[in-house]
């Protein structure tokens, strides 16, 4: 009896030593897959971007990023809409079909992480609205909670591709050189720095067989194969020196002469008017002093005959505008044009101010109109926090950017001046947008940023009340 | 833009008159032109402008007309008028030399393997 009870313990303790050691073979087998799976994911993520995302697949690409846990860590949800819109990116055509399934994809999550902001940047781009992904791409680059890298590497290589595309290559050398940029935009970085012979900001410069291992890693290496070889015949610089500074600007030649206007001074006005009514890139080409010539052609033309000619002719077309009142509408329609056009230009306000006379009622204008823009933007912001109307994240990132965006334009147009005029108004609404934002929201990601973005203005302007407040906000 | 159209339109471009012009010749030279719309004359079809040839049409002679007929604001197309208009649009002035060497890259999207925004 003792021994039969013995040899079935026996058996239980063998049978349960075989289901420990499957559960034991088991264990050790998902351990090796998963670390296999961790080694592959890297080349498998490569393979994807190069296949079906290449290929513009977008559902398929969106449901099968679901693998790539590791890749898209901290924001799984938003990689997969990426892998979408990087799918979207590649089509030949812009499918808006598509591209609202994947906002919908986006929708569908509660905060927004950077992966999905990368995404939202991607797929704006892809409508074409390329200012609007700008500033999600630089947003994301700026994320400053946990952040799949592999997001930031995206986002760095479509800011750096449009830096390339619009010639604005410091900024190509800056972004080029972060520590997520991906081969392509490294070697753009350090051809761009060759060729312009410029220090990369903690690089060395790079050598032949470096600019070339660099091209080789790159994609698109066809494309980028004459930057390098213009970077190629460009000489190494070794030892950057503090280039000299250049010779006194000799005073420009006007650009239409006076004289050949007859003694017309309004002619000759008109004519400058019109010459730059119609140049196309304009902040390229109007700068202060050709500003000034345009102000002191139209001052010209008030001092001299305006009035006179104006008088006559009320006189024969019996007009009830006494000509004072015709003259002083003429100088208001002018100076509103001349802000506008200082504006397209991004000509500062001082250099309007300093040319006098009309450009200094322009500036006035000018200054006016920029002020007025900020507010309103301002207001709405107030009104949508305190009525709690809440937009889904990416537009709520795209309305803070389009705002962003006006202040920092009016802050470059205007200088500090307007800067101080605009900041307790803007400091208050986006204070109470921001802690919406971050308490009800938890949008952590989206109002972190506009803490220290309100901090920073608040040094500069000299602020020292909302100092002290974000500071508290930002944890310093 | 505004200050474009500004000359552009201005109504006595429209009807290639001069500032100068009597009421009797904006309504001759206005009937003349519509006349010559109709018949789809290739004379009438443009008109010059200091920013250079600009299409004509019959809604445009007819505002510019109507625009002439009210004195106040003749007095003001007037003013926008001293210019004579110009054969060819101005030229545009010389671009700000620019310290970089390296020219924009036309494919830099393409080399990502994205297209162009």
């Amino acid at each position: 009896m003792e021994a039969a009870v013995i040899v079935t313990l026996l058996e239980i303790l063998v049978r349960r030593a075989e289901v420990l050691t499957v559960v034991l073979f088991a264990f050790v087998i998902a351990v090796w897959l998963l670390v296999i799976a961790s080694v592959l994911e890297p080349v498998v993520w490569r393979a994807f971007r190069r296949g079906p995302a290449r290929a513009g697949l977008v559902k398929l690409s969106t449901r099968a990023a679901a693998v790539f846990r590791g890749t898209f860590e901290h924001d799984r949800a938003g990689g997969r809409v990426l892998a979408g819109a990087l799918a979207l990116m590649s089509r030949r055509a812009h499918d808006e079909e598509l591209a609202g399934w994947l906002e919908g994809q986006l929708g569908e999550r509660e905060a927004l992480g950077a992966a999905g902001l990368v995404a939202a940047g991607l797929i704006a781009a892809s409508r074409g609205q390329r200012d609007a992904a700008r500033d999600l791409m630089t947003s994301a680059t700026h994320w400053e909670r946990a952040a799949p890298p592999m997001a930031l590497t995206i986002a760095g290589e479509w800011l750096v591709a449009d830096a390339a595309e619009r010639g604005d290559w410091p900024a190509v050398m800056r972004l080029g050189v972060r520590g997520d940029a991906s081969p392509t935009a490294r070697f753009m970085a350090f051809a761009a720095a060759r060729v312009r012979r410029e220090a990369l900001v903690g690089e060395p410069s790079a050598t032949d067989v470096g600019l070339r291992w660099m091209w080789w890693r790159s994609s698109g290496r066809a494309l980028l194969r004459p930057l390098l070889v213009q970077a190629l015949a460009t000489p190494r610089v070794l030892h950057f020196r503090k280039p000299t500074p250049a010779p006194m600007a000799e005073p420009a030649a006007p650009l239409l002469d006076p004289a050949a206007f007859a003694g017309d001074p309004l002619a000759h006005a008109q004519a400058l008017h019109a010459l730059w009514s119609t140049t196309q890139e304009i902040e390229r080409q109007l700068t202060p002093t050709r500003a000034a010539e345009l102000c002191k052609a139209w001052d010209a033309a008030f001092a001299g005959p305006v009035l006179e000619r104006l008088t006559e002719r009320c006189k024969a077309l019996a007009v009830v505008t006494k000509p004072e009142v015709a003259a002083a509408q003429l100088r208001r329609t002018v100076g509103e044009e001349l802000a506008a056009l200082a504006q397209r230009a991004q000509l500062p306000l001082p250099a309007l101010q300093d040319c006098g006379g009309i450009g200094a009622e322009a500036a006035t204008l000018l200054r006016s109109e920029l002020l007025v823009g900020v507010e309103k933007l301002s207001q709405a912001l107030r009104v949508r926090t305190r009525d709690k109307r809440a937009l889904p994240s990416v537009d709520e990132m795209r309305e803070w950017n389009a705002f962003k965006r006006a202040y920092e334009r009016a802050a470059t147009l205007g200088g500090l001046e307007v800067r101080r005029l605009m900041f307790p108004d803007v400091h208050l609404n986006v204070c109470n947008y921001a802690v919406w934002l971050w308490n009800d929201r938890k949008e952590y990601g989206i109002s972190g940023p506009l803490f220290r973005w309100l901090l920073a203005e608040a040094e500069a302007v000299g602020d020292e009340e909302a100092i002290a407040l974000q500071r508290k906000n930002v944890g310093k | 833009m505004e200050s474009e159209r500004r000359i552009a339109d201005n109504p006595f471009y429209v009807l290639g008159l001069r500032p100068a012009a009597t009421r009797i010749d904006v309504e001759r030279e206005g009937q003349k032109l519509l006349g010559m719309l109709e018949l789809k004359l290739k004379a009438a079809a443009t008109y010059m402008t200091p920013l250079g040839p600009r299409p004509r049409s019959a809604d445009l002679v007819r505002t510019a007309m109507a625009e002439l007929r009210n004195p106040d604001k003749r007095l003001l197309h007037e003013f926008w008028a001293a210019l004579p208009p110009a054969a060819e649009p101005p030229k545009p002035p010389p671009a700000a030399k620019l310290d970089d060497e390296v020219v924009a890259l036309a494919d830099a999207f393409a080399a990502f393997g994205w297209r162009r925004p």
